[in-house]
């Protein structure tokens, strides 16, 4: 499992709802993973996905506070960076050119969350 | 002169008038006949004799033809101004010269002779005519016994003549014109036995003139007609009278020819019978068509008794003015009485049968009468209690008969408008329905629209039968719903939706197409009727339930996770098990409270702050003893903002109870709040002061109660996501709290508490 390890992984996460976004903070923390955020906001987001020299992966809420963070998702893709989705929405509502993005629908572990971010990172 | 010579011999020829005078006065000396005393006695004889006739005499003498004659001679020459006398006669009638030499010449060869109807042109009434004559002429001889001259002795036969010719010529027309009306014309001795041959009968009846003769002309009667033909015959021959006889005669073809006999006894001067002449006219083409006539009236007799239309024949009536007053049935057939219900009529008039009926009868009758033209018309009868459809036509203008050929339709009235007002009553439906209506051919060829159709997308009938329609329909969804049509007559349906376009506004609107085949006996489609009908509402619902289930799984995948990150840090912070059990449904119902105030709200709603305010704090403090709220009402939350601004109130107020001023008896806590607007946006803020007082505070420097969850909250959780700021200290008798956060734009109008 060390090819999987998040250490040293600079990792953007948005995610609108506090607790789940601290939490996140915390394992991914434990993990010695490099938080970036987390942020709540699409705004945010969009700043953060653009300014940001090193990202090597993003956790993205796809509902942030009512707005769909698809357009950050598309900042991503273009940058190369790998990310997953987390979603409350039933897999089809995605738009086809996410089809490929991993998802995890919520609720779900945090653990889960960082094992799949952990396998878009290196490629599985 | 040469007379003179001889003073005592008397002057010759005697006599003191006409040619007498003439002839003793003419100068005969310059003459082939020499002076008048030397003539010879026989010469002088022959003009004695002829001046002394009455009769028109004239004499040549000698190889010259000198000319003498007697007064009435002179009638003949009266208009040609001529003076004959001593002059020859060759010379004077040079025109007639072809006619008469031949004679004079026989007549000095000594012969004589009697000529009849003798034509000589002659000078009359101004002009030349043609003369008739009876001539003779005889030779006269000299002392010596030769011929020396001719005697003509004239009896004009020009009247005769031309009564004979007259009488000719108009017997002549007479048989003419019988033998063109005549077919045979004929003779009988006075028995009545034929004796002599008619040429016209044979050719007429194909017989020879042996089978004509005798009785023999009976056999070419038709032998049905044959003993009534000499019944008749011989009842004239008895009587003596005419024959007027109509039978079937034999054809040369072979067939009968129908022939009228006319015949008559011709009398003699005594009044006795002469003969019988008789002539027989050609009457077949009257009697077939005769025969033809009574087979069709034979024929629509029995039409007229038997047919199921009604059928009157009424004789129209003028009242003292002569004004059309009344009718009288002549005739009716038995349907008649079908139709009208009316008691036997003919011989009665109308106003007699019905009292008081209809007046439009008399003035329609009397109207053909006067025009002389048929008239097709519906009208009712309201002592019959029905209404008819007639054809009156004029009969008898004469007569004053009017014909009526009718129908009582009065229940097919009823039916039609019963009909009528049932289609009327479908055609409301149908235009009163919000569905488009329509009907099509095969392959979606319409053939009419109801006026929905039109008034939504503008298209007129004629623009929207065909395919026209489909240029109302949005092109991306031709496809489809020619797919539809081209599978229609198989699955035996349509079902498809696309987009028309609406007029008002161009906008292009969800409709549902849908319709059933009409079949015919043989289960064959004759015709497809269906329904257009607006469904863009319903899209739209369905889309936004589709949306209204994925934010509902949203909220509630959040709302488990923030759930399962409660029960994680209430675990984390809590001593034992009964603890955690305490606190951890004290937050689950805190939650469910926002969740209670979240479900009541419709769309556009928001909870309002004093509501979540007072809600939560009196399920924590059981009611709002020491607690003071000062704050306008309506201020409303976003929906995204009052479940966390709840749980920090929430973990607020749970500390105030615990160790704060709601747990203290001198504890006060006052709430304010107020609304202003902030930033450059102008958005408006909600900022609330949480202030507790009369809280005996633990020491300074130890830790403060409660747990670190609640200041969390509100120091981290509130920015991060509510964009709130927010401020948490421990004042000297008591917490302190100040938090910020944008709310929604619109206050609750006319709420101030």
């Amino acid at each position: 499992m060390a090819e999987r390890t998040l250490s040293g992984c600079h990792i953007l996460v948005a995610e609108d709802e506090f607790l789940i976004a601290d939490d996140l903070r915390i394992e991914l923390g434990e993990a010695d993973a490099v938080v970036l955020g987390p942020v709540g906001t699409l705004r945010e987001a969009l700043e953060m996905a653009r300014s940001e020299r090193r990202i090597d992966g993003a956790i993205l809420d796809v509902n942030l506070g009512g707005d769909l963070a698809y357009p950050v998702a598309d900042i991503l893709i273009e940058r190369g960076i790998p990310l997953i989705f987390t979603t409350g929405y039933e897999g089809g509502a995605l738009p086809t050119r996410f089809a490929t993005v991993a998802r995890c629908e919520k609720p779900t572990t945090i653990t889960r969350i960082a094992q799949a971010i952990g396998r878009v990172i290196h490629r599985e | 002169m040469v007379a003179q010579d001889r003073k005592d011999v008397p002057p010759w020829p005697r006599g003191e008038t006409g040619m007498a005078v003439r002839i003793r006065d003419r100068a005969w000396t310059e003459t082939p006949l020499g002076a008048i005393g030397h003539w010879p006695q026989s010469l002088k004889t022959v003009v004695d004799l002829m001046l002394a006739s009455s009769s028109m005499m004239s004499l040549v003498w000698g190889e010259e033809a000198i000319h003498l004659y007697n007064d009435r001679f002179t009638e003949l020459l009266r208009e040609h101004h001529v003076d004959a006398l001593g002059q020859s006669a060759f010379q004077t009638f040079a025109r007639s010269r072809d006619i008469f030499a031949a004679d004079i010449a026989a007549g000095m060869a000594g012969k004589s002779a009697r000529l009849q109807a003798q034509r000589y042109p002659v000078q009359r009434n101004g002009r030349l005519e043609y003369a008739w004559f009876d001539v003779d002429y005889a030779p006269v001889r000299d002392e010596a016994g030769r011929v020396a001259g001719v005697l003509w002795t004239l009896r004009e036969t020009t009247a005769q003549v031309l009564a004979e010719r007259t009488l000719r010529e108009s017997e002549a027309r007479h048989r003419l014109l019988i033998g063109s009306w005549a077919q045979a014309v004929w003779e009988t001795d006075p028995d009545g036995v034929v004796v002599t041959d008619s040429p016209s009968w044979r050719a007429y009846t194909g017989q020879t003139e042996t089978e004509w003769l005798g009785y023999g002309w009976l056999d070419a009667i038709h032998p049905d007609d044959r003993a009534y033909a000499e019944r008749q015959w011989r009842e004239a021959m008895t009587i003596r009278g005419l024959v007027d006889a109509e039978f079937r005669l034999r054809a040369p073809d072979g067939g009968w020819r129908w022939t009228n006999v006319r015949a008559g006894p011709v009398l003699d001067a005594e009044g006795h019978i002469e003969k019988w002449a008789g002539i027989n006219i050609d009457i077949d083409a009257r009697k077939r068509a005769e025969t033809a006539l009574r087979d069709s009236e034979a024929k629509y007799r029995a039409l007229f008794e038997s047919m199921d239309e009604a059928y009157a024949v009424v004789e129209v009536l003028r009242d003292d003015h002569g004004r059309w007053a009344d009718f009288r049935f002549v005739e009716v057939n038995p349907a008649f009485l079908q139709h009208t219900g009316m008691p036997w009529p003919v011989g009665q008039t109308v106003t007699e049968l019905l009292g008081t009926p209809n007046p439009h009868w008399t003035k329609l009758y009397g109207q053909v009468l006067d025009t002389g033209r048929s008239i097709r018309v519906e009208e009712s009868e309201p002592t019959l209690d029905r209404l008819f459809d007639l054809n009156i036509f004029p009969l008898d203008t004469g007569l004053h008969h009017v014909a009526v050929l009718f129908t009582n339709i009065t229940e097919r009235r009823r039916i039609e408008e019963r009909v009528r007002a049932s289609e009327a009553w479908l055609h409301l439906l149908v235009e009163g329905i919000p569905q488009l209506v329509w009907r099509s051919a095969e392959r979606g060829q319409w053939s009419w629209a109801s006026s929905q159709w039109q008034a939504f997308t503008g298209q007129s009938l004629t623009a929207s039968i065909g395919r026209g329609w489909l240029d109302a329909v949005c092109s991306d969804d031709h496809d489809a719903v020619l797919r539809a049509w081209d599978g229609a007559s198989l699955s035996g349906r349509i079902d498809v939706e696309f987009r028309v376009r609406r007029a008002s506004d161009g906008a292009y609107v969800w409709h549902h197409m849908r319709a059933m085949p009409v079949r015919d006996d043989a289960r064959r489609i004759v015709e497809w009727l269906g329904t257009t009908t607006d469904v863009q509402q319903l899209k739209e619902l369905q889309e936004r339930q589709s949306i209204l289930v994925d934010e509902l799984q949203h909220r509630t995948r959040n709302l488990i996770g923030v759930v399962r990150s409660m029960a994680d840090k209430t675990a984390r912070s809590s001593g034992d098990l009964s603890d955690f059990r305490l606190r951890f449904r004290d937050r689950l119902e805190s939650l469910v409270r926002v969740q209670g105030l979240l479900s009541r709200l419709h769309d556009v709603d928001r909870v309002m702050f004093d509501d979540l305010i007072r809600t939560e704090l009196s399920a924590i403090n059981g009611g709002l003893d020491h607690v003071t709220l000062t704050g306008p009402t309506g201020v409303r939350l976003r929906s995204s903002t009052v479940q966390t601004l709840a749980m920090a109130l929430h973990e607020l107020a749970t500390n105030a109870v615990k160790y704060g001023a709601l747990g203290q008896a001198t504890g006060h806590l006052a709430v304010t709040w107020s609304l202003e607007p902030m930033g450059d946006d102008g958005q408006p803020w909600l900022h609330i002061d949480w202030r507790e007082s009369g809280v005996a505070m633990p020491p300074a420097g130890s830790a403060p109660k409660g747990t670190g969850q609640g200041r969390e909250l509100i120091e981290r959780a509130l920015p991060y996501q509510l964009r709130a700021r927010t401020s948490y200290q421990h004042g000297p008798d008591g917490v302190l709290c100040a938090i910020s956060l944008p709310v929604s734009a619109s206050k609750e109008v006319g709420a101030h508490g």
